[in-house]
């Protein structure tokens, strides 16, 4: 699968581009602030429904307009599909596969599937657990139509129930209706996502492992866990609300549940967060996408789109001659690279065997060149 | 817009405080109303006024209607045994519409959602156990929307009238009437297989 055609009016900075791409890899280079990772980012749009860095629709149009339109021509197993997002300010937003408008994104997300490696991912490990939930999320709902439905129905459950336990003062931990229906269908639920997320990370920790060696060229010992706040059937979910009612009720909030689950990425079997450098963080975050591009890439049966954007941020060479060659093999589809310095990246670009093409990116306009 | 009289720009902006109604549109209304009959606009506004000011609730099924018994209430001819609990008066309409339901109704006037505010204390819903055991009645259909508050509703509906001597019913969910299948959502599809019904009833002109 790959990106063809691509059109963009009044997104972020871009007044009005349209270019042309090919499969294999795209070189995009540019000063800071030239539009390289909204490039990026309106690709990732099309693919998602939805902004990469969860930016709001109103802010992703160009400064001072009203409506912005992203239009990406697709070509997927040998034949084309055109994505059409539209959104005007103070409207709806639009989303149009092949002059038809796409009703459940749920079921839409996962025709095009994509990964996005960005210095921003640093997050993934730095900050709370829930950037890593929704990396557990992003890839999982790419694959399964129910994952997404059920997900949403659970924070919506969850929302009610944690407004519910505001408007509770009895202390004598008994549920009232209310509770008893938000815990059993949450527990319902908690136990369907638990499974997906559980076979998600079984699925992807050996690929991780093995991409991580190939990147840090096998000096380290790494692992990747799942770490769920509470596991267990629907009787025992229900039992843990039940267990957590009391506290819940002084916290007015829903203390425990899938809803808390996190990822740890180990070293050495000590925690990455705390004693890894920029450089094995980096290796992380790089491993652990890579790793979402193949479980992806399996599932979904399609060669998903790679974003990568400012790869040689905190990489040092070495890391970045070893991730070219990972992406150079065939098992990697069509690709886009972004960098600041055009000499930088070129003098790497020799070793690959694949065909690439470069760009450079200027105040929103694109130039190709040889 | 400046308007050249402000008799003018205060009928505009009643009218567009109206809800979908702009300025532009506003403003036609105002002056379509100039060209009318001085007695024709005076009956048009009365009109309003006397449906905010005379317009009762039924004290026992919380209908709307020109009586404190509404005219469901009333009429003696339909099901006494029969209720069917709605969110809203809206609902209570297009279910009279269908012309497929003969009974009595009770008007929840919304549902539950914690977010919003809305606990069972702010519904209709006391009253509604209330009436069951004093009228005896041997059926409650919950024609409820089947989203998560609907859910919420239906199950706090059904635990709290347990304890009473009666049948509890929902409307049918699934497919709907000149749908298809390759459209329907997999959660829908999928209840109408588990929710099967016999062939023969499927057409079945049945009124309550």
């Amino acid at each position: 699968m790959f990106l063809k055609h691509l059109q963009l009016i009044r997104f972020k900075n871009y007044e009005s581009l349209e270019i042309d791409f090919a499969e294999g890899i795209h070189i995009l280079t540019g000063n800071n602030g030239q539009g390289k990772t909204n490039l990026l980012d309106a690709i990732y749009l099309l693919c998602m429904t939805k902004s990469y860095f969860q930016y709001s629709e109103k802010n992703l149009i160009l400064f001072g307009n009203d409506f912005f339109r992203v239009k990406g021509t697709f070509i997927k197993n040998n034949q084309p599909m055109v994505i059409d997002c539209k959104y005007r300010l103070h409207g709806t937003k639009s989303f149009v596969k092949d002059d038809k408008e796409v009703k459940k994104y749920a079921s839409f997300i996962g025709t095009l599937p994509v990964v996005m490696i960005t210095p921003a991912d640093i997050q993934l490990i730095e900050e709370g657990s829930e950037e890593r939930r929704r990396f557990l999320d992003m890839s999982i709902c790419q694959v399964e139509n129910t994952y997404t439905e059920n997900l949403n129905k659970y924070n919506k459950l969850l929302r009610q129930r944690n407004s519910h336990l505001k408007t509770i003062s009895n202390q004598s931990g008994k549920k009232d209706e209310l509770l008893e229906f938000y815990d059993d269908e949450m527990a319902r639920l908690s136990v369907m996502i638990l499974f997906s997320r559980q076979k998600f990370t079984d699925e992807m920790s050996g690929q991780y492992k093995e991409l991580y060696g190939i990147l840090s060229s096998g000096m380290e010992r790494v692992k990747m866990e799942y770490r769920p706040d509470c596991i267990g059937d629907v009787k025992e979910f229900k039992e843990m609300f039940t267990r957590n009612l009391q506290k819940d009720i002084l916290l007015e909030r829903t203390t425990h549940g899938i809803h808390r689950d996190d990822i740890e990425f180990y070293i050495e079997d000590m925690p990455v967060k705390r004693v890894g450098s920029q450089g094995q963080i980096k290796s992380t975050i790089f491993a652990a996408k890579l790793s979402q591009y193949q479980w992806l890439k399996k599932f979904t049966s399609t060669l998903p789109i790679l974003l990568l954007d400012d790869i040689f941020d905190k990489l040092d060479h070495n890391r970045v001659t070893n991730l070219l060659k990972i992406i150079d093999s065939n098992i990697y589809g069509q690709i886009f690279i972004t960098d600041t310095y055009k000499e930088r990246i070129r003098s790497i670009l020799p070793e690959l065997n694949k065909s690439f093409k470069c760009f450079t990116i200027q105040q929103g306009q694109i130039d190709k060149y040889e | 817009m400046k308007y050249s009289s402000q008799l003018i720009e205060k009928a505009v902006e009643s009218f567009s405080s109206l809800p979908g109604i702009g300025k532009k549109s506003a403003l036609r209304l105002a002056l379509y109303l100039l060209n009318k009959d001085p007695e024709w606009v005076r009956s048009f506004s009365d009109s309003f006024v006397r449906l905010r000011n005379e317009l009762k609730e039924c004290e026992e099924c919380h209908n709307l209607g020109d009586d404190t018994e509404c005219s469901v209430c009333k009429d003696k001819h339909r099901n006494q045994d029969i209720i069917c609990v709605v969110e809203s008066i809206r609902d209570l309409m297009a279910i009279e519409e269908t012309r497929h339901f003969n009974g009595l109704y009770h008007v929840i006037g919304g549902l539950i959602s914690p977010i919003d505010g809305i606990g069972p204390d702010q519904l209709n819903i006391d009253d509604l156990a209330d009436r069951i055991q004093k009228r005896n009645i041997k059926e409650v259909v919950m024609a409820i929307s089947p989203n998560i508050e609907g859910e919420t509703t239906m199950f706090y509906l059904s635990k709290k009238l347990k304890s009473l001597n009666v049948k509890i019913s929902t409307i049918a969910r699934g497919i709907s009437f000149g749908g298809e299948l390759e459209y329907a959502d997999e959660i829908t599809l999928g209840r109408s297989i588990l929710s099967r019904i016999p062939y023969m009833l499927y057409d079945a002109e049945t009124s309550a």
